[in-house]
C-alpha cells in the first residue's frame, strides 16, 4: 500500500472508532440515567413485584371429650399443584398422577396442558400422599404444606351433630366448630417473602414470618363412651321402629353437664358433603316438639309447690271430660283406670291420666301454671353453648282461652326442646335447683394451661326441696307400677315419665304420627343422672312406655355401669319385666 | 520480515475478560432456569464452559492461521454459508425456537448458521474491497457484487426470520464500504433505501410493530409487548450504582425473559450495578479501539478490511444489544458477544478475535510472496474478459462460479 492510501484508510478507521466512542458514551449516559438517576424508582417497582404478602391461618385447636379423647383434630396435610409451563410431558405426568389422585388421566392431562401458570390439582390431602408425589420427581408438579392442616374427626359419626364440621377454609360451619370458632381458630400470622414470577418463594430470599398461634383446645363435658352408647341405642331403636328421627340426652343433675347428646340420623364430619343437611341437625336443641305426658311433671310441680293441691286431694276418675265444648280423653294404653272412682295426683301421674291432669291444672289456674313453666325455663332457651338452640314455644297465659290450660296440663299446645325438658327433670333430681346445661368443661391453650373453666351455674330454684322429693316419689311409682314399667333396671331405683304425643304439623295434629318419649332419673334413691329418649314417628308401636322406655333402660343401664354405681343385690320392684342386662356395653 | 510478531496482548486480554465475565454471568443468570427445568443450576454453565473451550481452540487456530489464506477460501466460505442458511429453513434440519428456524441441533448442542455467515461475508467483502485502491468508489466492479452477496445473505436470514441479525449484515457491509472509501452519495442512497424499507418491513408485521411501539411507550402494555423492556429496566434500576451483588439478581427468577441470552446485560447490571455495566461497555470500547488499531497497522488492504469488519461486527452487536437492554433503541434479538449464552456466537466471536490477533502478527514474507504469484497469474484476466465481450465482469463473480462448482 502507498502511504497516501494508508493514511486515507487510517482516517476512516479513526472516524469509525469515534462513532463507536460516541455510541458507547451515549450508552453509558443512558445506563447512568436508568441505574443511578431513576434507579430507586425502578427498584421500588421491582421490589413490589417480587414481594408477596399472605396470611397464614393458625392451626386449629382440638375438640376433646371430658377425658381428652379427640373428637376433632388437625393432621398435617398438603396441597398438590402443577405449573403447566414447566411440565415436560403432560401425558406421562397425568398417567403417573392419576392413580394417586384417584382421577382419570385424560381429565388430568387436560388440566396439565392448560394455559394457566399455576393450578391446584388437589388440596387437603394427607402428607404421606404428598411425599409419594414428591418422590416421583415430576417436573412442574409440586406439593406444599397446607398451612391450616387437615381437619379430621377420628370419632366419625359419634357425636357428629354436636361437634359439627369445618369448610375448606377451616372455618367452623356447624356445632361446636362454629360456636367456638374463635377459640379454636387461633390467631392468623403473616408471611412477607420474595417470590419468583410464578409466586414460588425464592431460595435464600428474604422472608419475614409473623408466626400464627395455634387455637385452643375445647374440652367438652361429653363422655365419648356414653355418647357412643347413646348413638348405639338410638340407631337400634330407630331401626327397630323405622322411626323418622330420634334423640337422646344424658345429663348430670347436680352440675348440668351434658354427658351425651345424640341425634339420629347423624353424619360423618370427615365427609359431610356426602350427607343431607337434615342429618347435620342437633334436633335435641333445635327442634321444639309437643312433649305430651312428660309435661305432666310441670302440672304436678305447680300443683304441689303452690300448695293448691295436696297429696290427699282426690279428683273424679273419668275417661273423658267436656271443657267448654272440648272433650278430653285418656289415652288407651291399657293403664287407663286405677279402678277407683276418684284418684290422687300421684295416681294421675303414675297412670298418666289426661283427664285427671286437666282437672288438676284447672284447679291450679293458668297464672300459676304459666309461672312454673317459666321457672323451669321451658319458655326460653337453656343457654347451652351450642349453635341453633330454639326456645320453647309457649303462648303467654293471657292468650290461653277456653280449654287451653287443661290441654297444656298434659303437654298439648306447648312445644319445648328435648334439652330444656331433660333439664327440668334434672331440677327435680337436684332438689329443685335448675342448672344451666354445660357442653364445655374447659378451654385449654396449646401449652396445656386451662384458659377458662366452665363452672356449674345455678339458674334458679324452681320449687321447694320437699316438692322435689314428693315428685321423685311419684316418678318412681310410674316405673314401679305405672306406664313406665319397661324402664325398670334390676338392682336400681328408677324414676321417670313416659310421653306419647301426637305430632303437630302446620298447626294440625297428624293422626297416627307420634313422638314416643321417656325421661328418667337414675339412681332414684340418690338421684344423679337424667336420661332422655325421644323417638319420632315410630311405626308399629308408638307408646312412650313401649318404644322409648326400653331404650331408656338400656342407655340408663350403661350410664350406671359407666359411672360405677353398683346395683343393690335384691330386686324388689313390683313387676320384674325384662331380663337382666348383664353386659350393657357390648352389643 | 521473516518472522511474525507477537499477537496483540491487550486485545486478547480484553476478549478473555469479557468471556470470563460472560461465563460467570451465564452461571448466575441461567441457574434458575437450569434448576427448574433440568434440576441442575449449572446445566447451562457446564455447556457454556464447553463452548468456551471450543472458542479458545477457535481463537488459537485464528492466531496461528495466515489470514491471507482466508482470502483464498472466501468463495468457499460464502458458498458454505449460503448452503447452511438455505438448509436451516427446511424443517428436516432446522430446529424451531420462538417461532423461528435458526438452528441446527446436535443433541443438546446447537449451531447457528447465521453466525458463521457473518464471518463469511466479512471475509468475502474484505477480499473484494482489497482488490485495489479506493475500490468501493467503483460501483460496477466492487459495490455491486458486494451488495449482491450481502443481499442474498440478508434475505436468507430474514426468512428465518431474524431481522436483528439480517440488519446487522447490512450495517457491517455499510461500515466496511465506508472504510473502503465508498462515495458518500452511494452510501446516502443506500441509507435512503434501506431505512424506509426496514421500517415498512417492521410495520408490515404486527408483532414487530408491537415491539417497536413498545419501545416508544413500554407502559402502554406492561404485561404484553412492553414486558421485556420494563423488566429489563426494573433489573437495571435495582442494581443502582454498586449492584445487588453477584448471584443476587431477583429479576432472573422468571421475571426477566431471555435472562441468560439476549437480556443477560440486564442481569449483569442488576448484580454488578452501574459500575459493572459501564465497565463492560468500556471493555467493548477498548476492544473496538484495539481492533481498529490492528486494522490501521495491517500490512495489506485485506488485513485492514478484515480487521475493520470483525471489529465492527462485534462492536455493533455489543452496542445494539446494550442499547436494547437499556431501552435506548427498539428491541431486536441480537446476543451480546462473549457474554450471552450461545455457543456459535461465542465460538465465532473468539475465532474473530483470533483472526484479529493474527492480523496483528503481520504476515511472513513467504506468505506475501505466494500471494503475489497468485495475483500475477490473474493479471491476464481483464484481457480475456474483454475478448468475451464482458469487460467489467468482476472477479467476485468468477468466485461465484467456483462456488457453483463446489455445490
Amino acid at each position: 500500500m502507498k502511504e497516501k492510501e494508508r493514511s486515507r484508510l487510517r482516517a476512516r478507521a479513526i472516524l469509525v472508532f469515534w462513532v463507536f466512542f460516541v455510541v458507547a458514551g451515549l450508552l453509558v449516559a443512558r445506563l447512568y440515567r436508568v441505574q443511578v438517576r431513576d434507579g430507586a424508582a425502578l427498584a421500588s417497582i421491582a421490589v413490589d413485584q417480587h414481594r408477596a404478602e399472605y396470611p397464614v391461618s393458625g392451626k386449629r385447636g382440638r375438640i376433646v371429650d371430658r377425658f381428652g379423647v379427640v373428637f376433632a383434630g388437625t393432621s398435617p396435610a398438603v396441597q398438590i399443584f402443577a405449573q403447566p409451563p414447566d411440565i415436560e410431558n403432560a401425558h406421562s405426568t397425568a398417567l403417573a398422577l392419576a392413580p394417586l389422585l384417584h382421577r382419570p388421566a385424560p381429565a388430568l392431562e387436560r388440566e396439565l396442558t392448560s394455559h394457566s401458570t399455576f393450578i391446584y390439582l388437589d388440596r387437603m390431602r394427607p402428607k404421606a400422599l404428598g411425599d409419594r408425589i414428591d418422590g416421583l420427581g415430576l417436573l412442574g408438579v409440586g406439593t406444599s404444606d397446607e398451612p391450616t392442616g387437615l381437619r379430621v374427626d377420628p370419632q366419625g359419626r359419634i357425636g357428629s351433630t354436636v361437634i359439627g364440621f369445618t369448610g375448606i377454609d377451616n372455618q367452623g360451619l356447624a356445632g361446636i366448630e362454629v360456636a367456638f370458632n374463635d377459640v379454636l381458630s387461633g390467631k392468623a400470622g403473616q408471611v412477607v417473602e420474595e417470590t419468583d414470577s410464578q409466586s414460588r418463594p425464592l431460595p435464600f430470599g428474604r422472608r419475614v414470618v409473623e408466626a400464627a398461634v395455634t387455637g385452643d383446645t375445647v374440652m367438652l363435658t361429653l363422655d365419648r363412651a356414653l355418647q357412643l352408647a347413646a348413638e348405639d341405642v338410638l340407631a337400634k331403636t330407630a331401626a327397630q321402629y323405622s322411626a323418622r328421627s330420634a334423640s337422646a340426652i344424658v345429663l348430670r343433675a347436680d352440675t348440668g353437664e351434658i354427658l351425651a347428646l345424640a341425634n339420629w340420623p347423624n353424619y360423618d364430619p370427615n365427609r359431610y358433603a356426602a350427607f343431607s343437611q337434615d342429618s347435620y341437625k342437633d334436633r335435641a336443641i333445635a327442634d321444639p316438639y309437643e312433649p305430651g305426658s312428660t309435661f305432666k311433671l310441670v302440672t304436678a310441680t305447680a300443683a304441689i309447690d303452690s300448695g293448691r293441691v295436696s297429696l290427699d286431694d282426690t279428683f273424679p276418675a273419668e275417661n273423658a271430660i267436656d271443657i267448654g265444648g272440648y272433650v278430653i280423653h285418656n289415652a288407651d294404653d291399657g293403664l287407663m283406670s286405677s279402678g277407683h272412682m276418684r284418684e290422687t295426683l300421684s295416681d294421675i301421674v303414675t297412670y298418666s291420666h289426661n283427664v285427671g291432669a286437666a282437672e288438676v291444672a284447672m284447679r291450679v289456674g293458668k297464672r300459676t301454671m304459666a309461672e312454673y313453666i317459666r321457672r323451669y325455663g321451658l319458655d326460653d332457651v337453656t343457654g347451652v353453648d351450642l349453635p341453633g338452640e330454639s326456645p320453647g314455644i309457649i303462648d303467654p297465659p293471657d292468650q290461653w282461652y277456653g280449654s287451653r290450660v287443661a290441654t297444656i296440663a298434659f303437654g298439648q299446645g306447648v312445644s319445648v326442646t328435648a334439652l330444656s325438658l331433660a333439664r327440668a327433670y334434672a331440677a327435680i333430681a337436684n332438689g329443685g335447683m335448675l342448672m344451666r346445661p354445660l357442653i364445655v368443661r374447659e378451654i385449654v391453650d396449646p401449652q396445656g394451661r386451662v384458659v377458662r373453666r366452665y363452672e356449674p351455674q345455678i339458674v334458679r330454684r324452681v320449687m321447694h326441696p320437699q316438692t322435689a322429693a314428693v315428685l321423685l316419689t311419684m316418678l318412681r311409682n310410674v316405673v314401679k307400677r305405672g306406664t313406665g314399667t319397661n324402664a325398670q333396671i334390676p338392682g336400681y331405683a328408677v324414676a321417670g315419665k313416659t310421653g306419647t304425643a301426637e305430632i303437630v304439623e302446620n298447626g294440625q295434629y297428624r293422626t297416627g304420627e307420634y313422638v314416643a318419649s321417656f325421661i328418667g332419673i337414675v339412681p332414684a334413691d340418690k338421684p344423679q343422672y337424667v336420661v332422655l329418649i325421644n323417638v319420632e314417628r315410630p311405626r308399629g308401636l308408638y307408646y312412650g312406655g313401649l318404644v322409648a322406655a326400653p331404650a331408656f333402660r338400656e342407655l340408663a343401664g350403661r350410664v350406671l355401669w359407666r359411672e360405677g354405681i353398683l346395683a343393690r343385690r335384691v330386686a324388689t320392684e313390683a313387676r320384674p319385666p325384662a331380663r337382666v342386662n348383664t353386659s350393657p356395653v357390648q352389643q | 520480515m521473516t518472522q511474525r510478531r507477537a499477537p496483540d496482548a491487550t486485545l486478547l486480554i480484553t476478549a478473555a475478560l469479557l468471556t470470563a465475565a460472560g461465563a460467570i454471568m451465564v452461571f448466575s443468570a441461567s441457574s434458575v432456569v437450569g434448576i427448574t427445568r433440568y434440576h441442575d443450576a449449572a446445566h447451562f454453565f457446564k455447556r457454556e464452559l464447553v463452548w468456551v473451550a471450543l472458542g479458545a481452540l477457535a481463537c488459537w487456530i485464528g492466531v496461528k492461521l495466515d489470514y491471507g489464506a482466508l482470502r483464498r477460501a472466501a468463495p468457499w466460505l460464502l458458498g458454505t454459508a449460503v448452503v447452511l442458511l438455505v438448509g436451516v429453513l427446511f424443517p428436516h434440519f432446522g430446529a424451531i425456537e420462538g417461532g423461528a428456524r435458526r438452528w441446527y441441533e446436535f443433541g443438546s448442542f446447537s449451531f447457528e448458521p447465521s453466525e458463521f455467515a457473518k464471518i463469511a461475508i466479512i471475509v468475502f467483502l474484505a477480499g473484494l474491497l482489497a482488490e485495489r485502491e479506493e475500490s468501493a468508489r467503483d460501483f460496477n466492479t466492487i459495490g455491486f457484487p458486494a451488495l449482491l452477496a450481502v443481499g442474498v445473505l440478508f434475505m436468507l436470514v430474514l426468512r428465518q426470520p431474524d431481522l436483528g441479525t439480517a440488519t446487522l449484515f447490512l450495517m457491517i457491509a455499510f461500515v466496511m464500504l465506508f472504510s473502503a472509501g465508498a462515495r458518500l452519495r452511494h452510501l446516502a442512497i443506500g441509507i435512503a433505501v434501506a431505512v424506509p424499507a426496514l421500517l415498512a418491513f417492521v410495520y408490515a408485521s404486527p408483532y414487530r410493530r408491537a415491539r417497536f411501539t413498545a419501545f416508544l411507550d413500554p407502559n402502554a402494555d406492561p404485561k404484553g409487548t412492553g414486558y421485556h423492556i420494563l423488566q429489563s429496566l426494573y433489573g437495571l434500576g435495582s442494581g443502582g450504582i454498586f449492584g445487588v451483588g453477584l448471584g443476587e439478581s431477583r429479576q432472573k427468577f422468571g421475571y426477566l425473559p431471555e435472562q441468560y441470552t439476549d437480556f443477560i446485560f440486564s442481569v449483569l447490571g442488576e448484580e454488578l450495578g452501574f459500575i459493572g455495566a459501564a465497565a463492560i461497555i468500556v471493555l467493548f470500547l477498548l476492544f473496538t479501539y484495539r481492533g481498529l488499531r490492528i486494522a490501521m497497522a495491517a500490512q495489506d488492504r485485506f488485513g485492514f478490511f478484515l480487521a475493520v469488519g470483525i471489529t465492527t461486527a462485534i462492536a455493533l452487536q455489543a452496542f445494539i444489544n446494550i442499547g436494547v437492554v437499556t431501552s435506548t433503541w427498539p428491541v431486536t434479538g441480537v446476543p451480546l458477544p462473549f457474554i450471552s449464552y450461545g455457543g456459535t456466537s461465542l465460538v465465532m466471536s473468539l475465532f474473530g478475535v483470533g483472526i484479529l490477533a493474527s492480523i496483528s502478527r503481520g504476515r511472513s514474507r513467504a506468505a506475501v510472496a505466494a500471494d503475489e504469484r497468485i495475483r500475477d497469474s490473474h493479471s491476464a484476466h481483464p484481457v480475456n474478459r474483454r475478448r468475451h465481450g464482458r469487460p467489467s465482469l468482476p472477479r467476485a463473480v468468477t468466485s461465484t462460479g467456483a462456488l457453483r462448482r463446489a455445490r
